[in-house]
């Protein structure tokens, strides 16, 4: 409850994020600049919360480019939660609306990625999949089988070459990637770090279907439609060596 | 390194190891100087972190922190539970709090009279409270809820503070004593925020100290400021966490110490982090100060330890 002696919240939040607006009444006079310092605090950090969860974006775009859009984007889209590190889920629908960067299509997808590599970094420790508990079982049992995705990860599909530019901008990579070059990428965590790895799109449509509950048999058919050669004992090895899945398996029938 | 102790009621689980209270410096964990950390042979007594950066569901950072943990006692700060907030506190991040405490065991949790969320907002800054009675109510029912939820006691931490409200309410010291009275929490006195205050508003830092109920004091922050000048050319200092401690803040910590003895001292440098012994080089200053008041027993401390 509030009562008219004390100053409201309200009053002091609303010009927080908003530089035009008037200082709060209740505020001492004199105090503009003395309040100020709690805008900028305010802005200050959320732009480095972003800075901290999208080193590609910020290099890719330049540090003055992207403090003035993570500046408008703080103002705009503050968090709901103090959990910083999830800060900028919606960073990518900011960027792809961007005129200014409309010659710049790939961003959208590379904000994706690193917004999926936190979500990794920071996802529930689970048991991988073991490679020989797949191998003990016969061929029947195995094609009937229903994995669960390891909570860390989690897959990507661009229209561009979104793990070469995230994996150059990272500091990590060869010279400037071509972007149109579409990719398929998976991201997982088997120990601490995470691995971000570029998958063919077949095997991205296995993967799919497999973390959406499907078995071993039907994931197979979504990869033989999207190319009549998909390798799936690759991609059983691909995805039993990046941790993809949980160590349980079952054949239940949904 | 601590040997883990097996617990009586789970054989099967290995418990953390039980520190006593470190009456010595600590140091702001920071994961680029784990490495620097493990192979240091000097210890620190003890690191703080910010719960916040912890609340993730598992993964590297978690691990590190249990790492830390085996050797060393951990203080748990919180920087968003909005405890002077106007909102009912966050259920969400109640559990997360919990649950962190309960993995980690540290030695202290504390929290700050101040508040960061409104209206599903999460603002990011520690922002100031008005001291009136209303304002103590509400911010008494927070902490015990914290207590409460948590089965321990927490330490208040005394805010840095830029505006002052143009009210007629309590003193920042009356207001907290009251708080501790009505709750039993204990206190987490930032020399720093004493001293960036008391410039800001004209009041004496001295005087703030001898009001300020030192005997419920269980932890002590230091940290370095900027300075600025307000909109009159007064000036307006800034609670930066960015740089050494100032020689005057050094000076009112031990004041502070020669009247308590011993207590945990820890600094505090988030931005512009330094190199790991940058930072040990400040948390040695810190154990200058406390070795030389060693004799001096806190009697409340003493006993806990």
């Amino acid at each position: 409850m509030q009562d008219n002696a004390t100053p409201s919240e309200a009053a002091f939040a609303a010009a927080l994020l908003d530089p035009a607006a008037a200082l709060p009444q209740a505020v001492k006079r004199g105090g503009q600049r003395r309040y100020a310092v709690y805008r900028n605090n305010v802005t200050v950090g959320l732009v480095r919360a972003l800075e901290a969860n999208f080193p590609a974006i910020r290099r890719l775009l330049g540090e003055t480019y992207f403090t003035g859009l993570a500046r408008t984007f703080a103002q705009a889209h503050p968090p709901a939660s103090p959990l910083l590190f999830h800060y900028g889920e919606d960073f990518a629908d900011v960027l792809a609306a961007e005129d200014d960067l409309a010659g710049y299509p790939y961003l959208a997808d590379v904000a994706r990625l690193e917004h999926l590599w936190r979500r990794a970094h920071h996802a529930r420790d689970a048991k991988v999949l073991e490679p020989n508990s797949l191998s003990a079982l016969d061929p029947e049992t195995l094609m009937a089988s229903r994995l669960r995705p390891h909570p860390a990860c989690a897959l990507l599909s661009s229209s561009y070459a979104v793990h070469a530019i995230f994996t150059a901008s990272r500091g990590e990579g060869d010279a400037v990637p071509d972007a149109a070059q579409a990719q398929c990428v998976l991201l997982t965590r088997p120990h601490f770090d995470v691995e971000v790895r570029v998958i063919s799109p077949e095997t991205h449509a296995f993967l799919q279907a497999l973390a959406a509950r499907a078995t071993l048999a039907e994931a197979a058919e979504q990869g033989f439609a999207a190319n009549p050669r998909f390798a799936l004992a690759a991609a059983i090895r691909l995805m039993v060596e990046a941790g993809a899945f949980q160590h349980k398996i079952t054949q239940d029938p949904s | 390194m601590m040997k883990a102790i097996r617990s009586p009621q789970t054989a099967q689980r290995l418990r953390l190891p039980i520190f006593p209270t470190p009456l010595k410096s600590g140091a702001g964990f920071k994961p680029e100087h784990l490495a620097a950390i493990l192979q240091d042979t000097r210890k620190v007594g003890f690191f703080e972190v910010h719960a916040e950066n912890y609340m993730g569901d598992g993964g590297a950072p978690l691990a590190m922190l249990e790492r830390l943990r085996a050797d060393y006692p951990i203080f748990l700060h919180g920087v968003a539970m909005s405890i002077g907030g106007e909102a009912p506190l966050d259920k969400d991040h109640l559990r997360r709090f919990k649950r962190l405490a309960k993995r980690i065991e540290p030695h202290v949790v504390s929290e700050h009279l101040a508040w960061s969320t409104h209206d599903g907002v999460f603002y990011n800054d520690l922002l100031p409270v008005p001291y009136t009675p209303a304002v103590l109510d509400r911010v008494v029912a927070h902490i015990n809820e914290v207590q409460d939820t948590l089965g321990r006691a927490m330490l208040l931490e005394n805010p840095s503070t830029y505006v002052a409200f143009d009210i007629a309410g309590m003193s920042e010291t009356d207001f907290i004593r009251e708080a501790a009275r009505r709750t039993g929490c204990g206190l987490l006195l930032d020399v720093n925020n004493v001293f960036v205050s008391a410039t800001n508003h004209g009041f004496s830092a001295a005087q703030y100290l001898a009001e300020f109920p030192l005997h419920l004091v269980r932890e002590i922050h230091l940290a370095g400021h900027a300075s600025d000048v307000d909109d009159d050319g007064r000036p307006l200092l800034i609670d930066a966490h960015d740089r050494p401690v100032a020689r005057d803040v050094w000076a009112l910590y031990e004041t502070v110490i020669s009247q308590l003895g011993p207590v945990p001292t820890l600094i505090e440098w988030d931005n512009d982090v330094p190199d790991w012994p940058v930072l040990k080089a400040e948390a040695d200053a810190a154990d200058a100060i406390l070795g030389a008041y060693a004799t001096q027993a806190h009697p409340d401390l003493r006993r806990a330890g």
